[in-house]
């Protein structure tokens, strides 16, 4: 068999036809080298033809199956075609891209095999959707530079190895439950049940049924038995959401089940062994809930085997820009739209805004956005009245005190204070630490008026 | 200090999370004291994190890795010289001698080339955009 990489068909206006499609093709000699990389291959792989040809296949493709199951191998040497194989690879950026591979053999005019030919289609947009149906995330898919989350990242795979309980503490729409499927799915329980309670939603009563179930005749209208979720969770992990808002005598029954490990089914006297590992998670400070009697101690210290304290968006605003590029991507995988992002000024608007909702704030803020925008920019006529800024007090009107940064920042800060107080100078005096009259003096340095 | 190198054969694997073998090698004052190869199999990547951990790596020398790992693998005290691509005992050779660097294309003479800044961000400390949803 020859290996001359010479002898493969040169590329003329065949090239032109496969610079024009969609799908990444390449093709490679009998010693792997690289000889053809389309325009699609480029942009899927993030690596340049210039740099892609010569080199080994497998170190500019970088796929899960190059090592044991490459698909051209099983093609040239076996002369067995492969269509849509599914693997991943990993491209410029380090990011993993699921592809669909397709491969066949090169023959010369003599019929003799001089190389291979594959194709690969990117299945981001559908693996991202998939995701959001099943939820499979890990911490790679959760966005974030803010040095805080990275802190988290770097202790969570420990977490998530090990049994202990985890406490999440963090204000709405921060992210709680990402962070707890991504331990779960990192977890050794990963293949078991993943169970959601959210402990504010029930009725106390209600809650305890359903946290632990019932046999027949345990109320009146338990005509049958009932398995709880603790018992659907069994083999997985439990994440018991808003646990500060549970009553006293859940709060119990709740510490039995973490210090125990059993529990009784309502109207049972049986005991059940729990084997279910607890995310739990509050929008408040369980340790402020402690000293007005509202949360148990004990319960607390059995909750707080692990700690894990997200942010607020206002804290983290260096993941603005990212979540806005991963919320108008996946709204336009949603919709079937081609936004292709936010205008300068939306993203000041965005910058400076105060999210009490966090993070699920700006998720509809941008489907709010989705719902208005006909162009392929998303404009501050498309967001929401609420979160736009009266004229004068925009943040290119904080522009005008230059760029330092510091006048800036304190424009922004004292902007955010008047809006959630609603233009209350006081209350958002008492916010940002000042007096009334030092408010109002920077307001009237910084020009701001607020109606 | 001990190196860890992901392999393909002898060459660098391109994939640290999906490399079957490991070529650990232990050095004293620039010279390979040490050499042998250890399976990683199907092992998870975050097992493969701890696993160079309890193997008290200090270095690794690897292909493609996520930015996610590579910060793991600092964080654990490993310095990750990453996108290397060539002969093992090649981009040995050059971390031996002072030469290996992130995205570097090791040869039998030292360094054959370098992969240039992708548009993906490659190179050293290149790793960014994480893909997902927010949190």
């Amino acid at each position: 068999m020859s290996r001359n990489s010479s002898e493969l068909p040169s590329p003329t206006h065949g090239d032109v036809i496969l610079n024009s499609i969609a799908d990444g093709v390449f093709t490679v000699d009998l010693d792997w080298n690289i000889t053809f990389f389309n325009s699609a291959a480029e942009r899927i792989t993030g690596i340049s033809r210039d740099q892609a040809i010569g080199q080994r296949c497998f170190d500019v493709f970088r796929a899960s199956i190059c090592e044991t199951a490459c698909a051209l191998r099983q093609t040239i040497d076996g002369d067995k075609e492969i269509i849509d194989l599914k693997a991943n690879i990993m491209n410029a950026a380090g990011e993993t891209i699921p592809i669909s591979i397709s491969t066949a053999v090169l023959r010369d005019e003599a019929g003799d095999v001089v190389g291979g030919v594959e194709t690969f289609r990117d299945l981001s947009a559908i693996e991202a959707l998939r995701k959001e149906i099943t939820k499979e995330y890990t911490f790679e898919d959760i966005i974030s530079k803010n040095r805080d989350i990275r802190r988290i990242f770097d202790v969570l795979p420990d977490i998530a190895q090990s049994e202990s309980t985890v406490l999440i503490e963090g204000p709405s729409g921060s992210g709680k439950e990402l962070f707890a499927r991504a331990i779960h799915n990192l977890s050794p329980r990963k293949d078991g049940p993943y169970v959601v309670v959210n402990c504010g939603a029930l009725p106390d009563t209600l809650l305890e049924s359903e946290l632990f179930g019932h046999v027949r005749g345990a109320f009146t209208d338990a005509r049958s038995d009932r398995d709880g979720r603790f018992a659907r969770a069994s083999g997985g992990t439990i994440f018991l959401d808003e646990i500060g808002d549970t009553s006293s005598a859940l709060q119990v029954r709740l510490l039995r089940v973490l210090q125990e490990r059993e529990y009784e089914r309502l109207g049972s006297s049986d005991t059940v062994k729990a084997d279910v590992r607890v995310i739990a998670a509050s929008n408040r400070k369980l340790s402020e809930l402690l000293a007005g009697g509202v949360f148990r101690e004990d319960l607390y210290f059995r909750l707080n085997v692990v700690k894990i304290v997200l942010p607020p968006l206002v804290n983290r605003r260096e993941d603005i820009p990212l979540l806005v590029e991963y919320f108008v991507r996946r709204f336009n995988l949603r919709q079937g739209k081609e936004i292709q992002g936010v205008s300068g000024e939306v993203m000041d608007v965005l910058m400076a805004y105060g999210y009490p909702g966090n993070v699920r704030e700006l998720e509809n803020i941008i489907e709010h956005a989705f719902v208005l925008c006909r162009g392929h920019e998303i404009e501050v006529g498309h967001l929401p009245g609420e979160i736009r800024l009266v004229p004068a007090e925009r943040p290119e009107k904080t522009r005008h005190f230059g760029e330092n940064p510091l006048q800036q920042a304190e424009a922004i800060a004292i902007l955010e204070a008047l809006r959630k107080h609603g233009g209350h100078r006081r209350l958002a005096a008492a916010e940002l630490g000042i007096d009334k009259t030092t408010l109002w003096r920077k307001m009237k340095k910084l020009e701001i008026t607020y109606p | 200090m001990v190196i860890a190198i992901p392999i393909f054969g002898s060459r660098v694997s391109p994939r640290f999370d999906h490399a079957q073998e490991l070529l650990l090698i232990k050095e004293a004052e620039g010279r390979v004291v040490e050499s042998k190869r250890v399976i990683f199999g199907d092992s998870g990547p975050l097992e493969r994190v701890a696993r160079l951990a309890a193997l008290h790596t200090n270095v690794v020398i690897c292909g493609g890795i996520s930015g996610f790992l590579a910060r793991q693998l600092a964080f654990r005290g490993v310095r990750v010289y990453s996108w290397v691509t060539g002969e093992a005992e090649d981009a040995l050779g050059c971390f031996l001698t002072g030469q290996l660097e992130t995205g570097l294309m090791a040869g039998p003479r030292g360094p054959c080339g370098r992969w240039r800044l992708g548009r993906g961000g490659r190179g050293r400390g290149g790793h960014r955009g994480r893909r997902g949803p927010g949190g």
